[in-house]
């Protein structure tokens, strides 16, 4: 009991620390929920923040693919998580002066160009309606 | 067991509790130290309202307007995160304070201290402290435990009127804080059916045991005709195909209870965001089979604990069971687009204290009358 005691203050005062800031958050997020979308899109959200494009790339990628395996399998949400991440993977891959490919990516991904309500320009996939 | 208060003098005994407790909040501040130098993470920023220059408006009738005026009262302490975080900790306290005065008339002093050390200790209670954006939980929790203790603690006599009044009224404020709270109802059921003031204590002695009869029926009938259900209407299919049909979306409900209890049991594998949701079809139903067992198993142990001459240390720990099921099922029923997270699990550990404590404080005791 004491041993299990012990274990348990000492997993607290280390799951504290996970809570401290954003990134740690979302790297131990994506650490037990590797297959899900929406870690990778927040920890992708940081690192672009960090300026850490490269990573954030490859964040977006993964959240890419996991949300268009989930799509199948789940409604709407599944979409939306699918449109975002192709959304910001685009963004990033601009960043780096690769728009050419960010279209392309998106196009393969059955995102299309359109325009919201207040007029603003944006790209919706196919699995977001 | 030694049920009761330990006696002697009230200098010694309070020293003695007031010794541990002091111990349990060094221990509590030493362990959360570091939310001090802590930032706003993922919704603290939507869900404290620290993104909008005005404080959230207080609707009382519409909003979660106690929880609001708390984190308007962290605002007056200046934009950065070190006060929000400092009133989390110290709710979580307070709760702690709260579990042991709770646990006191159900497992005794040494209990009460042991229930609440493994509240505050619990890993799985971090994400509902460290997260600015769940002092719904804490707050809720802080007025429901007070409805609780006044419920347990009604003297002898029978109700009295202001004890009455106390309850309503901390059961309102625990639905100023969170909506959840609701399931406050079935809290202070369970501890007026404790204490013998509850309606299933009010019927003559002749009638007890068809009270186990009665009860045996009604949560058999409601999970038969509920299987019953889903085949007539071909809803096997719709279950294995559509992730958020009824039976699916409180299969993977389930499949997260049952997680975190093995979580309370090894403290590993916390995260803001797990994916329960592609656990293979047949756990979840597993899972979710476990848990209706658990419910009627539970619920007709404590219907028939005075038939069955359940021990003590038995209804206690059904008692602790009972508070957990109770405070996660409305997770179940209400479908909204999440699983249940951690912090939501925060009222349900104050069950898993008492079920530890009712476990474990009788070796103490007789340690201690030897």
């Amino acid at each position: 009991m004491c041993a299990w005691g012990l274990l348990q203050v000492s997993a607290t005062a280390a799951q504290v620390w996970v809570w401290h800031d954003n990134y740690s958050l979302w790297a131990n997020a994506v650490k037990y929920a590797p297959y899900k979308a929406r870690p990778h899109i927040n920890l992708g959200a940081i690192l672009e923040v960090q300026n850490q494009l490269v990573e954030a790339q490859v964040e977006y990628e993964i959240a890419v693919e996991a949300s268009r395996t989930r799509r199948a399998v789940t409604d709407q949400r599944g979409g939306q998580a699918h449109t975002y991440a192709a959304s910001r993977l685009a963004r990033v891959l601009s960043m780096h002066g690769r728009l050419p490919e960010a279209i392309a990516m998106l196009v393969r991904e059955g995102c299309e160009e359109g325009r919201t309500g207040d007029e603003q320009w944006i790209w919706r996939c196919h699995t977001d309606r | 067991m030694d049920l009761a208060l330990p006696h002697g003098s009230l200098s010694g005994t309070t020293l003695r509790y007031g010794g541990m407790a002091l111990l349990c909040a060094a221990l509590l501040a030493a362990v959360y130290y570091p939310v001090k130098s802590a930032s706003f993470v993922y919704e603290d920023w939507n869900g404290a309202g620290i993104e909008s220059d005005a404080p959230m408006a207080i609707q009382p009738l519409r909003t979660r307007a106690l929880t609001r005026l708390s984190y308007r009262i962290d605002r007056w302490f200046g934009p950065n995160a070190t006060s929000y975080h400092v009133h989390n900790v110290v709710l979580h306290g307070i709760n702690g304070g709260l579990v042991a005065a709770v646990a006191v008339p159900l497992v005794g002093g040494v209990g009460a201290v042991i229930a609440a050390s493994v509240f505050l200790g619990l890993t799985l209670n971090v994400e509902a402290v460290a997260y600015i954006a769940s002092r719904t939980e804490l707050l809720s929790l802080t007025f429901l435990l007070l409805a609780c203790l006044w419920t347990l603690r009604v003297p002898t006599t029978g109700w009295r009127t202001w004890r009455v009044v106390s309850v309503v009224l901390a059961l309102t404020a625990a639905m100023w804080t969170k909506e959840s709270a609701i399931c406050g109802l079935g809290l202070v059921w369970l501890c007026g059916e404790h204490t013998g003031r509850g309606p299933c204590f009010s019927w003559p002695v002749w009638q007890r045991h068809w009270r186990l009869i009665l009860g045996t029926g009604v949560v058999l009938g409601v999970v038969a005709g509920l299987l019953v259900r889903t085949v007539l209407q071909q809803e096997y299919w719709a279950i294995v195909h559509s992730m958020y049909s009824p039976w699916r979306y409180a299969a993977v409900q389930a499949t997260a209870f049952w997680a975190y209890l093995g979580m309370v049991v090894y403290p590993h594998g916390f995260s803001i965001d797990h994916d329960y949701e592609i656990v293979p079809f047949a756990l979840q139903a597993v899972a979710l089979g476990g848990f209706i067992w658990l419910w009627m198993l539970t619920a007709l142990l404590w219907l028939g604990r005075d038939d069955l001459f359940v021990p003590r240390t038995v209804v206690v720990g059904l008692f602790g069971i009972l508070w957990v099921l109770i405070t996660v099922s409305l997770r179940f029923m209400m479908r909204i687009p999440e699983m249940l997270n951690e912090h939501q699990f925060y009222g349900a550990t104050v069950g898993v204290a008492l079920i530890i404590s009712a476990g474990v404080s009788p070796l103490f005791t007789k340690r201690e009358l030897a």
